[in-house]
């Protein structure tokens, strides 16, 4: 890893609202090798990994599967133990406080995921669903739960005839309503949305994103966004972290990402981006071979076996983080001045 | 003189439930010309997947074809009996699934199940088989195709192996290939490299391909023909132009306005109210009359007929009167 300060450090600790910072963070998995081997095989996803959350905003998270979009929400909620680093939520360490502290921290942070069916329990009906996390957390019981119940669920639009139905009696947008109601149940501050219209029909994504837009600005939610559709993602986000094997290789704001991405990756992500209009002539990027595997990620930088532009100094250093404007940075060779070709006009007089 | 490969008139699907019959495919047309992709869009139960199997008369059991005609290369694939359907798939008509990793199977290895089919159709008449198994898998941008033929699906990243599935889709030289979401499954960047194949195949050997997808990108960039299928029927056709750019139907607006792109950016999206029916059986009039915002008293009533805009574009909307071209 470079050894320099980290830009998003510096950068976030000029921004005055985080919730969550991440610093170093180093997650690995252990697998045995084989079936009857006692060897064990380390995996590590994250490693030394910084981000940060602003409050009240969203975050995007896009890559490509296998980069680590998930194991990064887990390891920030710690249902993965992480092996290094901090995860500081409002200034405490999740990775270190006790269970009881753990357990009231993570009311506070909430989890939907793709596929709203596998989150409920096709035996509970919906008020039963959007209840339970009340009735386990809080003393709410009988009348006021029931009001609080009807109350949630109106906010994410879905009306009292839906109270009584069971998961598989509702549409995939009405199941992913009712995660969300019952994600808001404990007035979370933050939700990590896993990949949350990636399940639904075109028709019906629109209308959870308005949703999720309608509820942040009510409640002040903080978002962590992860997906590979991009639209969708650009759409929702304010800032945008563009993951490659477990590595940040851009972070900007969503406009500083979408005009001027600097990352190779991030460009030829964009340009593989189907764009629905026929006459759009686009040149594209076509990234040859396969994502490498992230227990066994390539030296130098982890991009460099699958870039367009790469260059001998790739294949053997890791490259820094280059600031290209206050909150937009990006990690390649190319941004280093000396790799940079001659600018023309730049004569050589 | 017969300048369509694939003719589908009036077909009708249905699969009988407790509840009563469900047309998945409701009396829909369309005509594909050799060489074309002709895209099959639309959102779940919308009936693109029946439509696509009831071609290669796989519609699984009790479900059936009730009506209509399927007319390949001049013959009605309806009329066929299971044995000479069995001889046209994989030789004439192919399929590419969603999922290559559900679709291989998984205890043999890429060059067994490849071989397999060749010599089924018997399409080396010197019997080299496996020279033309591995050339075939280097032409579809495998690397090292000598040692991808000796490995096991598992062995192979989800490109790979849609590569392969493409690759056994082709290894019979078919006249049409129906890709079933062929790239849902796969990361962008590896979407683009499979449809790019898709589409050099089609200029490279004149394959004729069904893309059937939920995804209006992927349609715009592919294909050349567009059926917007919504509960069974197509309530649009026409040209990849005519359906984004003289868009007629208002499902078909609402679609492309539901789409996020950055000039919606800081705006609410588009929305089209409710979700796809599933239970659609009552409805008499035009299928989105519920969820249309343009819905007239006539719509709940009466299904609409085609209005023909052009010799491509038509639309079965209310919206347009009965637009009979002479």
């Amino acid at each position: 890893m470079s050894k320099n300060t980290h830009p998003a450090e510096s950068k976030t600790a000029m921004a005055a609202d985080i919730l969550v910072d991440i610093r170093n963070l180093t997650v690995e998995y252990v697998s045995s090798r084989g079936l009857f081997s006692r060897r064990k095989r380390r995996v590590r996803v994250l490693e030394n990994f910084n981000l940060a959350l602003p409050r009240g905003k969203t975050l995007g998270i896009v890559g490509e599967s296998g980069c680590g979009k998930t194991t990064l929400a887990n390891g920030i909620s710690r249902f993965i133990r992480s092996i290094q680093g901090e995860v500081l939520f409002e200034g405490q360490d999740i990775l270190t406080m006790d269970h009881r502290t753990l357990r009231a921290q993570r009311q506070k942070m909430q989890m939907v995921f793709q596929n709203p069916f596998n989150s409920l329990n096709p035996r509970m009906k919906i008020h039963q669903l959007v209840g339970e996390p009340l009735a386990t957390h809080t003393r709410m019981r009988g009348k006021a739960l029931k009001n609080r119940v009807g109350q949630l669920l109106e906010e994410v639009g879905l009306g009292r005839g839906h109270l009584r139905r069971y998961p598989h009696q509702i549409s995939g947008g009405q199941a992913q309503r009712v995660v969300l109601a019952r994600a808001l149940a404990l007035k979370p501050q933050l939700l990590f949305l896993d990949e949350p219209t990636s399940a639904l029909d075109v028709s019906v994504q629109a209308q959870i994103v308005n949703l999720l837009k309608k509820l942040q600005a009510k409640h002040q939610l903080t978002y962590m966004f992860i997906s590979h559709g991009l639209g969708v993602v650009q759409h929702i986000s304010d800032q945008i972290a563009v993951l490659y094997l477990g590595e940040v290789v851009e972070q900007a704001s969503r406009d500083d990402l979408f005009h001027n991405p600097r990352h190779p990756y991030t460009q030829a992500l964009f340009a593989s981006m189907p764009i629905p209009d026929p006459d759009r002539n686009k040149t594209r990027i076509l990234l040859k071979g396969n994502v490498p595997s992230i227990s066994d990620p390539p030296p130098g930088c982890r991009f460099h076996t699958r870039c367009p532009r790469v260059m001998e100094v790739c294949r053997k250093r890791v490259p820094d983080a280059h600031v290209i404007r206050q909150g937009h940075w990006a990690r390649c060779h190319l941004l280093s001045t000396a790799a940079l070709p001659a600018q023309p006009g730049n004569g050589d007089s | 003189m017969e300048d369509h490969l694939l003719r589908v008139e009036d077909l009708q699907v249905v699969f009988p439930t407790p509840h009563g019959p469900v047309y998945a495919v409701n009396r829909i047309s369309f005509a594909i010309r050799a060489g074309q992709i002709y895209g099959v869009v639309g959102e779940s139960g919308c009936g693109k997947t029946a439509t696509g199997r009831a071609i290669l008369g796989l519609i699984p059991p009790p479900g059936r074809i009730n009506g209509g005609r399927i007319i390949f290369r001049g013959e009605n694939l309806l009329e066929k009996s299971a044995y000479e359907m069995q001889h046209l798939r994989g030789r004439r008509l192919a399929m590419v699934f969603q999922d290559p990793a559900a679709a291989l199977n998984p205890v043999f290895t890429i060059g067994r199940q490849l071989l397999g089919i060749m010599k089924h159709h018997r399409i080396a008449s010197d019997g080299r088989y496996g020279p033309r198994a591995v050339q075939l898998l280097g032409d579809l941008g495998l690397p090292a195709p000598e040692r991808i033929v000796k490995r096991y699906p598992h062995e192979l990243s989800g490109g790979m192996q849609q590569r392969v599935m493409i690759a056994m889709a082709l290894a019979a030289e078919p006249d049409l290939i129906i890709a079933d979401e062929p790239t849902s499954a796969l990361d962008v960047t590896i979407q683009s490299q499979i449809l790019d194949l898709l589409v050099q195949l089609r200029d490279q050997r004149g394959v004729t391909i069904i893309m059937i997808t939920h995804d209006l990108g992927v349609v715009a960039e592919t294909c050349d023909e567009v059926g917007v299928f919504y509960l069974g029927e197509i309530i649009e056709g026409g040209t990849v132009r005519d359906i984004f750019h003289r868009t007629r139907h208002p499902y078909t607006r609402k679609l492309l306005a539901s789409l996020p792109n950055p000039e919606k950016w800081g705006r609410e999206l588009d929305i089209i109210p409710g979700s796809v029916p599933t239970n659609f059986e009552n409805i008499k009039g035009c299928a989105f009359a519920p969820r249309c915002k343009q819905c007239m008293a006539i719509c709940q009533t009466t299904k609409p007929k085609s209005a023909v805009f052009s010799t491509t574009h038509h639309t079965a909307c209310h919206l347009y009167g009965e637009r009979e071209s002479g």
